[in-house]
């Protein structure tokens, strides 16, 4: 196994959320979302007229950026994949949930792009659907994240010998899982903390996404750099 | 002709290793019956971590009870109080028999069989939670209470349904826990399970009596 490969995976957990950063927070304003969702529908056109280029930007960054989160989640997937022998099931799950997640956050980034295609050109009631439909795939639609998160985690846990994560990760893995779960409040709420600027469905929901993504973006490296791990693994793919 | 397996497929790097850890750290959790965290310390961070989240809930619904305290006084008188206890109860009686389950299993009373049927008692109950549950909101969607009809309920059903999916996890865990309690050699780490899940079960359990005081209680 490649420990650069790994490396490089390992290190677009962190370039994904300095991209986030810049494209979603920064230039396109999601976060926190400039467009509140109490706004009439010809007040959220205007803002799509008038930030049209920067959102625009900030999307293609933001599309970016998910496309990394799958490349990160490989290297989890590869690290808890040495332990899983002949039939790696949760590492299939791992990897089929990250990317049908990836895939559905993309279409998200390409709903927005929609959105911000000919805002005052059309009916601002479209605009308004299509920046609702964005956020209620961002936030609604958070099973395969769920997943994703649980598998990572049951994978380490039912690890019988010595886990190539510490236990307790696996634990933190599925608590972060169940915790995306709120997100599905955006599809009821259109205010308060369930709503698509809430503090529970937008805010804890991408606080906690980041936060896993940090955890085993160190987890990770500490491995991938340790002696051992890799070098052992090097030794059987050359047996 | 035999296939070459060995050459070609790829062979578990750790499928001979026994004890002892790849990277020097030791295989830990050594069962000691007192002066132990219950579990494990990863279960703990689960839930407080878990807690957190629930806290944060609990936070924004005292919050927006604050601004809408008709909303949620309408609300509240809606609710069977006598539904919220009765569940209580069955709660409270399920983690009883939990701890009294895993006191069996360690004290080896004959072949488990006790600790099966305390852990299938704590089932019922939870079984039972569910029932109750589910006509409760049979009840309140009949009368055209859903999600979306006030702010009251909107924190209803996403708190009671957040804590309904916790306790359906926790049913598979007491599950396993029934089949695991049968087993002739328990073992350490079947203990360890065992405790992981009873914690588990009590953490359903506090996060229910907080709901039902906040919810069904609070004038």
């Amino acid at each position: 196994m490649s420990r650069t490969a790994q490396l490089f995976c390992i290190w677009a957990g962190p370039a994904f959320i300095v991209l986030f950063a810049i494209g979603s927070v920064w230039l396109a304003r999601l976060f926190p979302p400039a467009v509140r969702p109490q706004w009439s529908a010809l007040h959220t056109a205007q803002w799509y007229a008038d930030h049209t280029t920067t959102f625009r930007i900030g999307l293609v960054l933001t599309c970016m950026a998910y496309g990394l989160m799958c490349t990160w989640g490989c290297a989890m997937a590869a690290q808890t994949r040495r332990k899983e022998g002949m039939f790696p099931t949760w590492t299939y799950v791992q990897l089929v949930n990250m990317a049908a997640g990836t895939a559905q956050i993309v279409v998200m980034a390409g709903v927005f792009a929609v959105a911000a295609y000919r805002p005052m050109h059309i009916d601002p009631n479209t605009t308004q659907m299509l920046n609702d439909l964005g956020w209620l795939l961002l936030l609604g639609t958070w099973i395969t994240f769920t997943v994703w998160a649980i598998a990572l985690g049951m994978a380490i846990l039912t690890d019988k010998t010595d886990p190539v994560f510490p236990r307790w990760s696996g634990y933190v893995s599925i608590a972060a899982g169940l915790g995306f779960i709120p997100g599905s409040g955006v599809w009821f709420a259109k205010h308060g903390a369930f709503g698509w600027e809430g503090a529970i469905a937008l805010w804890w929901v991408f606080l906690e996404f980041g936060a896993w993504v940090l955890l085993f973006t160190w987890l990770s490296y500490r491995n991938v750099t340790k002696k051992g791990w890799v070098n052992q693994q090097d030794l059987a793919g050359a047996a | 002709m035999s296939v070459q397996l060995e050459e070609d497929s790829f062979r578990d790097p750790f499928a001979s290793v026994t004890s002892g850890a790849p990277n020097g750290r030791p295989r830990s959790i050594r069962y000691e019956p007192r002066g132990h965290v219950p579990g494990e310390v990863g279960i703990w961070v689960f839930i407080f971590w878990d807690m957190w989240l629930f806290t944060m809930l609990f936070a924004v619904t005292l919050y927006t009870r604050g601004q809408h305290p008709a909303s949620f006084e309408h609300g509240r008188t809606t609710l069977a109080l006598w539904a919220g206890t009765i569940n209580s109860a069955l709660l409270l009686t399920g983690s009883l028999f939990v701890v009294e389950g895993i006191r069996a299993v360690r004290r080896a009373i004959p072949d488990g069989i006790r600790a099966r049927k305390l852990f299938g008692v704590a089932m019922l109950c939870g079984l039972g939670f569910v029932a109750n549950k589910g006509f409760e909101w049979a009840r309140l969607m009949h009368d055209h209470h859903t999600p979306g009809s006030t702010d009251f309920f909107t924190f209803f059903y996403v708190l009671t349904g957040f804590h309904l999916l916790h306790l359906l996890l926790g049913m598979a865990g007491l599950g396993y826990m029934r089949r695991a309690a049968s087993r002739p050699e328990i073992g350490t780490g079947g203990i360890r399970n065992l405790e992981v899940v009873g914690c588990y079960w009590h953490l359903v359990d506090l996060l229910w009596v907080v709901i039902f005081a906040i919810l069904y209680t609070l004038r």
